[in-house]
């Protein structure tokens, strides 16, 4: 098993293992992949669809246990901890961005970031917490900060999304496909924020794409192909 | 409740209807909760209002007849007097007659012998005097008296033809079948009884049961019906002598146990159907590490804020409209504790389906949050 934790890597895979299905019709969803992401670091991964790469956030995510190989997150072992453990790394560590935000409908831009910290268990005055307002005034959306998702844009959407993941302060963001909704333009503007924001706080962050375009964003991009990880092809 | 409050205001049309229609169930509730016990009232309210224990009837009665088969001596009424925990024993006797007024206008009455000074004789008298005064004189329920009988007014019975005086006129209502009582001395009701015309005439002497008063921990049942030759019933177990009084009663309560039974269906439908919208969302918290509890309590909180909110309205409506029926001659009476136990009910079957229907949020899978959707 190795042991080889780098001193800022804030998450680590090492030969991680995961297959879906059972019997007959196993796939083998991740065959030994093995990954680190340091803070500060924006890594986007891309691949074709079933490559996969959504397996490649839930596992990071500690949403599913992996077959084989650890994951690491601040050099806590996610196969050793409980499914509770779990629940309680991803709301005070973790920050998801989902595709085409995900936001409640019920909730204003701002109400969403105060559900968030709700949710993590975190006080509004607690050093953790970052102030909503604030954090919407950084991705550019003080001005919608009490409009619901009915009557944001695709692009406000996400960035609210971002924000949203922010909050807490997690140490690590998984982000999934957060352009697939949005054209060009609005597409580089929420990676570039996304970067930008990483770079800012220190958040180590995964995202996972198609969209080959934003790519140029990332510091560092690794391919999926058929449950394996290399380098891409493609130049950024 | 931060989701909760949130959601109740944004989603507020499916709310209201939602909302409207447990209002409308505890309408419902209302009105037949005060039916039932005005309905009780009409049916049994002399036979409560005093302050017998038990009844003693012939021999061989059947349940639902009692009151009106039923014969017995005055030396029953002794030998009962005489048993181990009997306090009290009187004759006393129930007779149903029709009768009209000076003007003409029918009026049924329930005819209740008593000897004047026995403890079955009524005591709160709201106006003129007691049974007893005068043996053509009868003391009426207070409902009789609004119906338009007063002291003074006379009524013709119209088998034996006999005229009998308002002396008296009770506090409360008194009645036994949806029929108003009169009170009279037993001597008179024998000779009505027995069909005489002429006042004076002899008569048998009988009533139709001994009303007694009895120490419930001394009183043996069956050893004093063994020695008095009657068949002894508590004052609730005869009820069921009072015409219509068990078929009504369980219609009521029946109509009642389905609108708990529908109220509960209906709010757990609602909120499976409110769960199974929101699994996407549910899926995202779950995803963002939110506790189960969490989740749980927002939503059991909207359930109980949404149950309250339309009972309360339901209920302010059911009261306004009873107050109003009311004054109309509809049996409806509401009583405090019935209300409470109705609302407690509401409330508690409304959360037990809703319970249900929430418990889902259990098995929303937090990966379902990741990949496309919608």
């Amino acid at each position: 098993m190795s042991t080889t934790t780098s001193a800022n890597s804030v998450l680590e895979l090492d030969r991680v293992t995961v297959r879906h299905g059972d019997g007959d019709t196993t796939v083998v969803a991740l065959d030994e992949v093995s990954l680190s992401v340091a803070a500060g670091e924006l890594v986007g991964v891309v691949g074709p669809s079933g490559s996969g790469k959504s397996s490649l956030l839930a596992v990071a995510g500690a949403l599913t246990a992996p077959e084989s190989g650890t994951v690491r997150l601040e050099g806590v072992d996610l196969g050793a901890t409980s499914d509770r453990e779990r629940a309680r790394l991803r709301r005070e560590r973790i920050g998801f961005v989902f595709q085409s935000g995900n936001l409640l409908p019920a909730l204003t831009s701002v109400d969403q970031l105060r559900l968030a910290l709700r949710i993590a268990g975190i006080d509004e005055r607690d050093p953790r917490a970052r102030d909503p307002r604030e954090l919407l005034d950084s991705v550019s959306m003080s001005h919608r900060a009490d409009r619901r998702p009915d009557q944001l844009s695709g692009g406000e959407r996400q960035r609210v999304g971002i924000a949203r993941a922010l909050v807490a302060s997690p140490a690590l963001l998984l982000v999934d496909e957060p352009t697939a909704a949005l054209d060009r333009a609005r597409s580089h503007e929420v990676v570039s924020l996304l970067a930008r924001e990483v770079e800012a706080f220190g958040a180590a962050a995964l995202m996972v794409t198609h969209d080959t375009d934003v790519l140029e964003h990332c510091h560092r991009v690794v391919e999926m192909v058929d449950g394996r990880l290399g380098l891409p092809a493609v130049a950024s | 409740m931060f989701l909760a409050l949130r959601e109740l205001r944004f989603a507020r049309t499916r709310f209201l209807l939602m909302g409207g229609v447990v209002a409308l169930v505890a309408v419902l509730v209302v009105l037949l909760s005060g039916l039932s016990a005005g309905l009780v009232n009409d049916g049994v309210s002399g036979l409560k209002r005093t302050p017998v224990t038990d009844f003693a009837f012939d021999e061989g009665t059947g349940t639902d007849a009692a009151f009106t088969r039923s014969v017995i001596e005055t030396d029953q009424v002794r030998t009962m007097a005489e048993q181990p925990g009997v306090l009290e024993a009187a004759p006393y006797g129930l007779l149903l007659a029709n009768a009209h007024q000076e003007d003409g206008s029918p009026v049924d009455l329930t005819l209740v012998g008593v000897e004047p000074d026995s403890f079955v004789a009524p005591t709160a008298i709201a106006e003129g005097d007691g049974v007893g005064g005068a043996s053509d004189g009868i003391v009426v329920s207070a409902t009789a008296a609004e119906d338009g009988l007063a002291v003074g007014d006379t009524v013709t019975l119209a088998r034996p033809e006999r005229t009998l005086t308002v002396v008296g006129v009770l506090e409360d209502q008194h009645t036994f079948g949806h029929v108003d009582i009169a009170y009279l001395p037993l001597g008179t009701w024998q000779e009505l009884l027995a069909g005489v015309e002429d006042a004076g005439a002899e008569v048998p002497d009988v009533a139709t049961a001994v009303a007694l008063r009895t120490d419930p921990g001394a009183f043996d049942r069956d050893a004093a019906d063994a020695a008095a030759g009657t068949v002894t019933r508590t004052l609730s177990e005869s009820f069921d002598a009072s015409p219509g009084y068990t078929a009504e009663t369980a219609t009521l309560l029946l109509i009642q146990v389905f609108l708990y039974a529908i109220s509960a269906l209906v709010v757990g439908a609602f909120f499976t159907v409110w769960i199974i919208q929101r699994r996407h969302e549910i899926a995202v918290m779950r995803a963002m590490g939110a506790r189960r509890r969490f989740l749980l309590a927002d939503s059991l909180g909207q359930a109980a804020l949404l149950l309250l909110a339309s009972i309360g309205v339901g209920f302010a409506l059911g009261i306004a409209a009873g107050a109003a029926l009311g004054t109309t001659p509809m049996p409806f009476a509401l009583q405090a504790p019935d209300l409470v136990l109705a609302g407690a009910l509401l409330f508690v079957l409304g959360m037990a389906g809703a319970a249900v229907a929430v418990a889902r949020i259990t098995s929303v899978d937090p990966l379902t949050a990741l990949g496309g959707q919608r």
